[in-house]
């Protein structure tokens, strides 16, 4: 191998690897993950006795995770998976109700990370206040 | 020559695909990713209002940004991450609580600092890596290593060279023994690097920006012509010295110190480089591997050339190209240095309305629509265009001017 073929050799070894870096390059998992998608698919739109019967299950949850913090973060999920049926319908309604029962729902997560017993309370407690002003405002 | 042309004509091209890549895949996934920068927008200006102690209208901008905007975002994000979804709701209303709760501006500063990675998280999620950012991390993953390892073997040729030429064989043995330990101790250097950070009393993102600065640091010293070729002649002189001493003493351990001496110091820059690069390519960790991969690779086959073939290398022609990449390199740690100070509120974000790249390709050059940033960048690179017009224009220039005038004193 002369100077010349070394020097060619490096400059072949840098094509290559942005060739590979080329045939590598796209990222199709993301890709193909990221559909087109309604906002009816991503936050359906029910009808009022569905957010009413929905807003009292996840109470429910809220309130039970408040009295068992060991199982608090399982709660919580099944809170949320809950919430995410009608929160669409709140959001579209009363937008205020719609970030205060987020808001409650996020500070139960952190208590039931966190076991903390008072929070959880607290935050059951700010979930069914919301959800009553939503309720006075949209019966069910 | 030619050769070479056409690798750069690859890299503009792969420069030039990515973006279209990105823009062309969808109309919901470009609109999320607007959304995205008018959250960013949103979140800056709610932590303007709370540093500014306007509590009530930051709570006002926090929750119409967040129903305006980020809302928005969640329809393709929940279908990518769901998980990350409901993490950045969370965030967003801990940070609301927070406002609403009056608590301290420095505990709503670091949520927000939270908030800001997993928007770029997001953006992450709903982005393609594309063509260019993948071929750009790795041959910056590829050249760390190449160029750091290139130097070991032109250093350790050296050293062979010295001891055969002295009819000392008997003491390379020692000195390998020095390499693959220093080698060993690379790789230890490596993966202690960021348990070590961890333990620093700093946050991640300030501690991410002071490394890619001291990578930076590194990359210039090592890169810059007017430093670069007195250090190369310097440390040459220094190995040198400390072998022939060693030699002198005959100890076994003196030369097994200058093997480690010789490689070490190569392997602790290596490791202080994937460091920055590897946090800055969040998402594109396997083309930093890859690159590792055909750094290896082509370094066996150049020790291949020098140790069992005994052929010489163009040294100068290949570290003149390797050093604008390095430059480069570096230029693209500073960018991200910048982006992370801001992005930790170290910096006062301060956003430009220049297009923003698709994130794996900010990631890549470093180029994110920043003053901060950008200014950083620019007064770099004049530093590196200044520095080569020294060295291969003014300097040339002078030395033809001295030879010539003292011909004519001569004559």
């Amino acid at each position: 191998m002369t100077r010349t073929t070394a020097f060619r050799f490096a400059v072949a070894v840098l094509a290559g690897f942005s060739l590979l870096g080329v045939s590598c390059g796209a990222d199709k998992q993301s890709a193909d993950t990221v559909g087109v998608a309604s906002t009816e698919e991503s936050h359906p739109i029910v009808d009022d006795a569905t957010v009413t019967a929905g807003l009292t299950k996840t109470g429910e949850i809220l309130k039970a995770a408040a009295t068992t913090p060991d199982t608090a973060e399982a709660d919580w999920d099944k809170a949320h998976t809950t919430w995410a049926t009608y929160e669409g319908t709140i959001k579209q309604n009363r937008p205020d109700s719609y970030l205060a029962m987020e808001d409650a729902l996020a500070a139960s997560e952190t208590a039931a990370k966190a076991g903390d017993s008072a929070a959880l309370i607290k935050a059951a407690a700010d979930f069914q206040s919301a959800a009553a002003t939503y309720l006075a405002a949209f019966p069910g | 020559m030619r050769r070479l042309l056409a690798l750069v004509a690859v890299g503009l091209a792969c420069w030039m695909v990515a973006p279209s890549a990105a823009s062309a895949a969808g109309g919901s996934r470009d609109d999320a990713i607007k959304l995205l920068d008018q959250t960013r927008a949103s979140v800056d200006e709610t932590l303007a209002l709370i540093e500014s102690g306007d509590g009530v209208r930051a709570l006002a901008e926090a929750r119409s940004g967040y129903l305006a905007h980020f809302e928005q975002v969640e329809i393709p994000l929940r279908i990518a991450d769901n998980d990350l979804t409901i993490a950045a709701e969370n965030q967003f209303a801990t940070i609301r609580t927070a406002i609403s709760d009056g608590k301290p501006v420095s505990e709503i500063r670091d949520q927000v600092v939270v908030l800001r990675g997993m928007l770029d998280d997001a953006e992450r999620k709903l982005t393609e890596a594309g063509i260019g950012a993948p071929a750009l991390v790795t041959g910056q993953s590829f050249l760390i290593l190449f160029r750091e390892g290139f130097e070991v073997v032109l250093l350790l040729a050296v050293l062979v060279g010295y001891l055969e030429a002295a009819r000392s064989p008997q003491y390379i043995k020692p000195i390998l023994g020095g390499v693959a330990l220093a080698a060993v101790a690379t790789v230890i250097t490596v993966l202690l690097m960021p348990m070590l950070f961890r333990l620093l009393p700093v946050s991640r993102e300030v501690l991410e920006a002071v490394v890619a600065l001291l990578a930076v640091a590194v990359l210039f010293y090592v890169s810059f012509w007017l430093i670069a070729r007195l250090e190369q002649k310097r440390w040459m002189e220094f190995v040198r010295a400390r072998l022939w001493s060693a030699i002198s003493v005959g100890s076994t351990a003196s030369l097994v110190a200058v093997g480690f001496t010789a490689v070490y110091r190569e392997g602790f820059e290596t490791a202080l480089f994937y460091q920055s690069l590897l946090t800055f390519g969040e998402g594109l960790g396997r083309y930093v591997l890859l690159g590792i991969v055909l750094a290896v690779a082509a370094l066996a086959v150049v020790a291949h050339v020098v140790f069992a073939l005994g052929r010489k290398l163009p040294v100068r022609k290949f570290m003149n190209t390797a050093v604008a990449l390095v430059m480069a390199t570096s230029v693209a740690f500073l960018g991200n240095a910048l982006n992370t100070l801001q992005s930790a509120d170290v910096l006062t974000y301060r956003r430009t309305t220049f297009p923003r790249l698709p994130i794996f390709l900010s990631e890549a050059t470093g180029v994110w629509p920043t003053v901060p940033s950008l200014l950083g960048q620019a007064a770099l690179t004049l530093v590196y265009l200044g520095g080569a017009a020294f060295v291969f224009v003014v300097k040339p220039l002078l030395a033809r001017r001295i030879s010539r005038s003292m011909r004519t004193a001569t004559v």
